[in-house]
């Protein structure tokens, strides 16, 4: 026994170079980044099939494009303002409170908003069923509110559980990622539906 | 004669199937925009996840690696000290 465990030394355990969290995150962010270039590439698509003719399609109303300008500048924000949290997070966990729910707000408002335009544009007869058009817009912008209002409640979650001293690097950094995904693909759909 | 049957019921299926058979079953615009839009969004859905594979495995390497570095160089410094 004692000449086996001189000629085989004790396996060294070593610590993860990734959590589990933020791995599990990574691979579902990468199957919603292909969610999204699907539906961002069927509507590519089905807009250059009508090339030559009007886009939007005649008699329906045109998206408030300098609104939701505001509206993804206040997202981007919050992604910046998250990255803040993290850093005070990772010097002192206490300071890392008032950036992480000022990024909660931003969120919020941004999505609040698209409930507004929503509304707006449900009142001008722009809806899923009026042509390809309106069906893409609310397919693609309302997968995104969706991802929106899912990555927001991680968010609330590890607010409140930063306020009860339980949250750690690996489940602010899990959360974190879904956000950022959330807030870095909104400008290109923006662009492709939008613009 | 049921050998020749088979042959022309095959010969008929050869003539009249691919009449039935379109190559593409969505390409049905032939603009140049169209014909771009594929390309373009074929190109894009072949290679995005090559890519984010790619790129995440990378970045799992290089973590691995500092982690080595950072270990070799501690274990290296707790055998100079003793």
């Amino acid at each position: 026994m004692t000449t086996q465990s001189a000629a085989y030394p004790a396996p060294v355990k070593r610590a993860p170079v990734v959590s589990n969290g933020v791995l599990g995150m990574l691979v579902f962010i990468i199957a919603e980044v292909m969610f999204f270039a699907g539906l961002i590439s069927a509507h590519s698509i089905v807009r250059s099939q009508t090339a030559g003719q009007m886009w939007p399609p005649f008699g329906q109303p045109r998206l408030p494009v300098q609104e939701t300008a505001i509206n993804t500048a206040a997202l981007l924000v919050s992604g910046i303002v998250l990255v803040i949290a993290w850093f005070a997070f990772k010097r002192d966990r206490s300071t890392a409170r008032i950036p992480l729910l000022l990024s909660i707000l931003l969120g919020g408002f941004f999505v609040w908003f698209q409930g507004l335009e929503w509304t707006a544009l449900l009142g001008e007869g722009l809806t899923i069923q009026s042509s390809s058009y309106g069906g893409f817009f609310y397919l693609i912008v309302g997968a995104h509110a969706a991802h929106a209002v899912a990555a927001l409640a991680g968010l609330v979650w590890a607010w409140v559980w930063l306020g009860k001293e339980r949250l750690t690097v690996s489940q602010l950094a899990t959360v974190s990622a879904f956000w950022y995904f959330v807030v870095l693909v909104w400008p290109v759909l923006y662009v492709k539906v939008y613009l | 004669m049921r050998r020749v049957s088979i042959l022309a019921l095959a010969l008929v299926a050869i003539v009249a199937l691919p009449d039935a058979a379109h190559a593409c079953a969505v390409c049905f615009d032939a603009s140049d925009e169209n014909r771009q839009a594929f390309l373009v969004t074929t190109a894009f859905l072949s290679l995005l996840p090559l890519g984010m594979v790619t790129g995440t495995g990378i970045w799992l390497r290089r973590r691995v690696r500092e982690r080595d570095a950072s270990g070799a160089e501690g274990s290296e410094s707790e055998s100079s000290s003793s």
